[in-house]
């Protein structure tokens, strides 16, 4: 164990890049499931 | 009869704290029933593991290596994964994602509330190389298969603290989250009603979606599509139709018996030179932090919709992005009551709450994507 504060800084890119991961892996599950939605509606 | 006290002086007060705290796993699951079927397991091998040259675990006895079952088991299981991959396949059959398809938007949230997971892997790299780190975070995930897949993958060294950190935190989300929501919302907030509009699931939206989210998965983290896959799996034996038996083996003696082999193997890393570390407490810290930011990204997300929607959300539903299926769900329905005993929030928390158990898992599989 060590103690780099900068490491925070450094790997904020991280945060950044999986919570867009996430917001586009689960917009585009939902924009499926709204189009299935749509589409077994008729 | 020197036999019969030789092993007793060889006894470590370091063992003795292992006891302790094993003893304290097995009481948390009998008297406070808090996830029982793991804690026990857990705490009962934490002292099988930590007996002067335990039988258990592989020794190595006047140079000759002696295994033992738990060592066995673990290698047999965890170290390739299997055994949490095979409870997802139970997890998934267990899973009614009805609220969330009829509402598929609640799905944003389970995005939300993984925030705590990228936040304490920035944090937990000052502390630690940043494999531990990413593994560390996933304790965030609320989701103890999730959370020991990243870590073993990553080759973290953590890996029985991590675990012990996952299911014990999981098990004390009626305690971590309400503090945090009311922290962060107000008493009107926490009264805003939620109209509950049943649609119509078709069954072809049932089975497309598991389907549908493990391509997604793959394509976006292909690291997580072994985790996807297996819960998605189980989800579809549900929902087919055709396939009540084995889905009901899924949920009942397929979950049981992995659950027991999973709890007792990974209590073979509980040995005390290994677990009793500063690390250790550092690790629960750290996996504390995760749970209180998921939770807090949840309700802030919420919040910041409402900046724009008419119609406004009960930010606490938020909160139960965080996954631990269907607990976090459950406690924000009841604090919905709490304030207003005419507030029906369940079929909205546990939208956002299966939507936090798929995010967890995707959230998972893009860690190991970055950092393999």
């Amino acid at each position: 164990m060590f103690f780099e504060p900068m490491n925070f800084i450094n790997n904020l890119h991280y945060l950044i890049k999986g919570e867009i991961g996430l917001f586009v892996a689960l917009g585009i599950i939902s924009l499926s499931i709204i189009i299935l939605n749509k589409l077994s509606e008729r | 009869m020197e036999f019969l006290y030789e092993n007793l002086l060889l006894i470590t007060w370091q063992q003795i704290i292992m006891w302790g705290i094993g003893g304290v796993l097995i009481y948390l699951a009998i008297a406070k029933e808090m996830e029982p079927s793991l804690l026990l397991p857990i705490g009962f091998g934490a002292i099988l593991v930590n007996m002067p040259f335990s039988g258990a675990v592989d020794q190595i006895i006047n140079g000759v290596l002696q295994e033992g079952a738990l060592s066995t088991l673990y290698q047999a299981g965890i170290v390739n994964e299997l055994f949490p991959l095979l409870l997802f396949i139970g997890i998934g059959a267990m899973c009614d994602f009805g609220p969330l398809l009829s509402n598929p938007i609640l799905m944003m949230f389970g995005a939300a509330a993984q925030f705590g997971i990228f936040l304490t892997l920035c944090v937990g790299s000052m502390f630690f190389p940043i494999n531990d780190a990413a593994a560390i975070a996933t304790i965030g995930t609320a989701d103890g298969p999730t959370a020991i897949v990243v870590a073993q993958t990553l080759n973290s060294q953590y890996l029985s603290a991590i675990m012990v950190a996952a299911y014990s935190y999981m098990a004390l989300v009626p305690i971590i989250q309400p503090p945090v929501i009311k922290l962060l919302t107000s008493k009107e907030e926490r009264k805003i009603r939620m109209d509950y509009e049943p649609k119509e699931v078709s069954k072809t939206t049932r089975i497309l979606f598991p389907i549908i989210i493990t391509i997604v998965a793959g394509i976006i983290a292909p690291a997580s599509v072994a985790l996807v896959g297996f819960l998605m799996f189980g989800n579809l034996l549900r929902e087919c139709g055709v396939l009540n038996s084995l889905s009901d083996t899924a949920q009942g003696p397929l979950a049981n018996i992995i659950t027991i082999f999973l709890g007792i193997a990974v209590a073979s890393q509980m040995q005390a030179e290994q677990f009793l570390q500063v690390q250790t407490l550092m690790i629960l810290a750290l996996g504390l932090f995760a749970f209180v930011f998921d939770t807090a990204g949840g309700v802030l997300f919420a919040k910041f919709l409402n900046l724009f929607l008419k119609k406004k959300i009960n930010p606490m539903i938020g909160a139960a992005g965080i996954s631990a299926f269907p607990m976090s769900g459950r406690i924000i329905h009841k604090m919905g009551l709490e304030e207003d005993n005419q507030n029906f929030l369940l079929m909205h928390s546990m939208g956002v709450n299966v939507s936090g158990q798929i995010a967890s898992v995707i959230a998972g599989g893009l860690i190991m994507s970055l950092f393999m």
